[in-house]
């Protein structure tokens, strides 16, 4: 049976920096389900983008070898002319909807393709009605939600009636109920199509795949069918992809592992909450102009000096509202924020340090070190010349002081805009979802940094959909649900939860922590 | 996330005309209104307002810009009129010599009349028309549909690049910025820096964008299927040959009236 898509002694090099893939050979049957996982900057993207020949044909850069797919060169047939038989969803979905309408969208390539006006109209309400979503054809795509968008541009791909579909990473941005839908979505898509799923996220594409490509440094590490890379979760490990959640409880059953340890929940002690408050907020509404309901809604609680507190929730849910209240960005339509004692009236870089999702949108300096030193200065801080040399050092970022923010490398990018926040010495610090779309060796870095502030004493307050992460670093997590705190405890009331009252919270709990909690027989 | 339109929904005779229509009797009526006199750019304005009014679009809707124009219309003729040239007759005396001159104010009036009707006739054009049927409007003319593809593109994305704006900003602010204290000249300086963050921002997710659409095909073919908008009714064709025919008359007898003065 000859292969819907053969990847033959692949290289390939952007016009700057080393090889980024090496000697690939890779193949893909119709009907198969294939997932490319590894850390970030693995090149398992870059792969994907060679399917429809978007590489080598629109970035500049040098290659070798042969990428065969539904008999057609993909090195040097156009990438319009591939997409009759690859389609491709890409991770952010913000960035693929060119049309205003949604069955404008789902219907431009069809249209691209210049197939008659009925196909077109045909294979709209085919691939809306495949995906259940008929009722946001006529919705505007710009007032669409995350979640929403990424159907769409499911949609749109399957209309192109592919022969292979590829997805880069196309779960990342969502939280984990439209995830979920999303997955779920897929799962349903009929026998035929071959599917490459590229992700970091094992633990959402394992129901998905029939086999694993692990890509580690440009090169296939394995190439397996699922159950095989499961049965060595050592293997995953290795290569920085994080172990599917039942894997790891099977083999922890199997080898008769504490189930507590598993969760890798930091324990330490309890800051005294009642005596050294670090954030209150009482009795706080907040609604959005024009808006006919609140964000926020009679939201009261404490948060003590020292602790690192989770705020979960669904997309919508109020909780970056929250983290804005608590930060002075926005002022509560009624009630009131307190920090250290003091009531916010206005924003205080002295007293919170907040970490935007999008680490590039902090940077706006010249250099490196006029980064570190802008809020100091700001601030007027006598020592911020001493303060910028520590952050400099700090972070590692010393060599680079006079380098242009913006050209350095997305890890590089990341520890400056935390080296800058942190300089003008916060005792507070908000992360608004540090790990979105972060690898686990990344994640790790990211949680072992907020554990490390928490050692000089700071209070972290994290903003996240990943039960998980509030579940292994948190000392307490509250539970956002319409704008009300749905629930507010320690990790192990978590697991007091019902099920019923989690998918009323639209969460699932993670299944390690399930299993962590549950009583030994 | 708000969309971009200044669309206000309705089902009467303009809001269900073809888009393509609308945009070429747009284009002449711009034309017409620079070409008549100038009173009866005023009767245009006053018409389009009534018109616009009796398909369901209350002057309410667009209060804002009926008073800048409404202040714009006013101011225009009267400081035209103080401006005195040669032999124009004063009119209205205000102090001694000073005060407002016929001529002046005339063309005060025939400016204030031209802006005041192309005003109109854009919010007639953009309060009957959705988003997506202007951006389709010219691919439906014959124009390549790579235009109505940037225009629709264009419209997509602008309540986004605003909300990143704001976003932006709010991040400068955590960070210690302040938008409203300084000199001027500080603060105009602050929003280029601003702005010029925003495009870097924006042009760092070209490549992703321009990847999703030649994915899906775009510009495999010259002529891709017009999905959009149904093909322009007879009636319509009709419409417009009349019109122009009419902008053309107007214009030819505008222009034998220059060479006329000129040659006598």
């Amino acid at each position: 049976m000859s292969a819907l898509a053969r990847i033959e002694a692949l290289r390939w090099r952007y016009s700057i920096g080393p090889w980024v893939l090496n000697d690939i050979a890779l193949e893909v049957q119709a009907g198969e389900r294939v997932g490319l996982v590894g850390r970030s900057g693995s090149g398992k993207s870059t792969l994907a983008l060679t399917f429809n020949g978007i590489i080598p044909q629109s970035y500049a850069g040098q290659m070798g070898g042969r990428v065969v797919v539904a008999g057609k060169n993909a090195v040097t047939t156009a990438v319009s002319e591939m997409a009759h038989d690859v389609a491709m969803v890409f991770q952010s979905p913000d960035d693929q909807m060119s049309q205003i309408l949604v069955h404008h969208e789902v219907a431009s390539g069809p249209a691209n393709l210049g197939l008659p006006l009925s196909d077109v109209h045909r294979r709209v309400a085919d691939a809306l009605s495949r995906l259940h979503i008929e009722h946001l054809a006529d919705r505007e795509t710009s007032t669409l939600s995350g979640g929403e968008k990424q159907k769409v541009a499911l949609a749109a791909a399957l209309a192109m009636q592919p022969h292979l579909l590829v997805l880069d990473e196309p779960t990342t941005d969502l939280d984990p109920r439209s995830r979920a839908e999303l997955v779920q979505m897929l799962e349903s898509l009929e026998d035929g199509l071959g599917i490459v799923i590229v992700s970091h996220d094992l633990d959402t594409i394992a129901p998905l795949v029939d086999r694993l490509v692990v890509v580690d440094d440009g090169a296939i590490a394995a190439d397996r069918s699922a159950a095989e890379v499961f049965a060595q979760p050592e293997l995953l490990s290795t290569h920085g992809i994080a172990v599917p959640q039942p894997v790891v409880i099977e083999h922890a059953q199997r080898s008769g592992q504490d189930p507590e340890t598993l969760l890798g929940h930091r324990t330490r002690g309890a800051p005294s909450v009642a005596t050294q408050v670090a954030i209150e907020l009482r009795g706080v509404t907040f609604a959005y102009p024009k808006t006919s309901a609140p964000a926020v809604i009679d939201v009261s609680m404490q948060i003590g000096r020292g602790e690192i507190v989770a705020i979960v929730g669904n997309n919508g849910s109020g909780k970056t509202t929250l983290g804005k209240l608590m930060l002075g960005l926005l002022q509560p339509t009624s009630g009131h924020v307190y920090l250290q004692g003091e009531p916010i009236e206005r924003l205080r870089p002295d007293l919170v340090g907040y970490i935007f999702q999008n680490p590039d949108a902090m940077l706006s300096q010249i250099s490196v070190l006029e980064e570190i030193a802008f809020t100091p200065r700001l601030l007027g801080r006598a020592d911020w010349r001493e303060q910028t040399s520590h952050m400099l050092s700090r972070f590692g970022l010393a060599d680079l002081q006079a380098r242009y923010p913006l050209a350095l490398s997305k890890g590089q990018r990341q520890r400056l805009a935390y080296a800058a926040v942190t300089a003008a010495g916060p005792p507070i610090f908000i992360f608004d979802e540090p790990t979105t779309g972060i690898d686990k060796p990344g994640c790790d870095q990211i949680m072992e940094y907020m554990d490390a502030l928490r050692g000089e004493g700071k209070t972290i307050v994290f903003i996240t959909h990943d039960m998980a992460l509030a579940a292994r670093w948190a000392d307490r997590v509250v539970i956002m649900h319409t704008g009300r705190i749905g629930h507010s405890g320690t990790i192990g009331s978590l697991a007091d939860l019902s099920d019923d009252e989690l998918a009323h919270y639209h969460l699932r709990l993670p299944p390690l922590l399930r299993f962590a909690r549950t009583p030994v027989a | 996330m708000r969309s971009l339109s200044f669309y206000v929904a309705g089902h009467s005779w303009l809001h269900r005309m073809h888009p393509s229509t609308k945009l070429v009797l747009y284009a002449l009526a711009f034309m017409l209104t620079y070409l008549v006199p100038w009173p009866l750019r005023w009767a245009f304005a006053a018409l389009t307002l009534i018109g616009l009014w009796a398909c369901g679009v209350s002057p309410a809707k667009y209060r804002f810009v009926l008073f800048v124009t409404a202040v714009a219309t006013l101011t225009v003729p009267l400081l035209n009129g103080l401006w005195a040239v040669e032999g124009d007759p004063l009119v209205l005396p205000l102090w001694g010599d000073f005060g407002f001159h016929r001529l002046g104010l005339e063309t005060g009036l025939a400016f204030s009349g031209l802006y005041t009707a192309i005003g109109m006739l854009t919010i007639a054009m953009l309060s009957t028309t959705q988003t997506w049927e202007l951006a389709e409007a010219p691919t439906m003319l014959g124009i390549h549909h790579a235009v109505g593809f940037a225009l629709a593109y264009a419209f997509r994305y602008m309540p986004e690049v605003a909300m990143h704006y704001l976003d932006l900003a709010d991040v400068w602010r955590t960070r210690g910025v302040s938008f409203s204290e300084g000199w001027p000249w500080d603060r105009f300086w602050l929003q280029c820096r601003l702005l010029a963050a925003l495009l870097i921002l924006e042009f760092s997710q070209v490549r992703t964008k321009s990847n999703a659409v030649e994915a899906r095909g775009f510009s495999l073919k010259h002529r891709a299927t017009y999905y959009v908008l149904a093909p322009i009714p007879r009636a319509d064709k009709a419409l417009m040959l009349s019109v122009g025919l009419v902008t053309g008359v107007v214009a030819a007898w505008n222009a034998a009236n220059f060479f006329l003065s000129r040659s006598a």
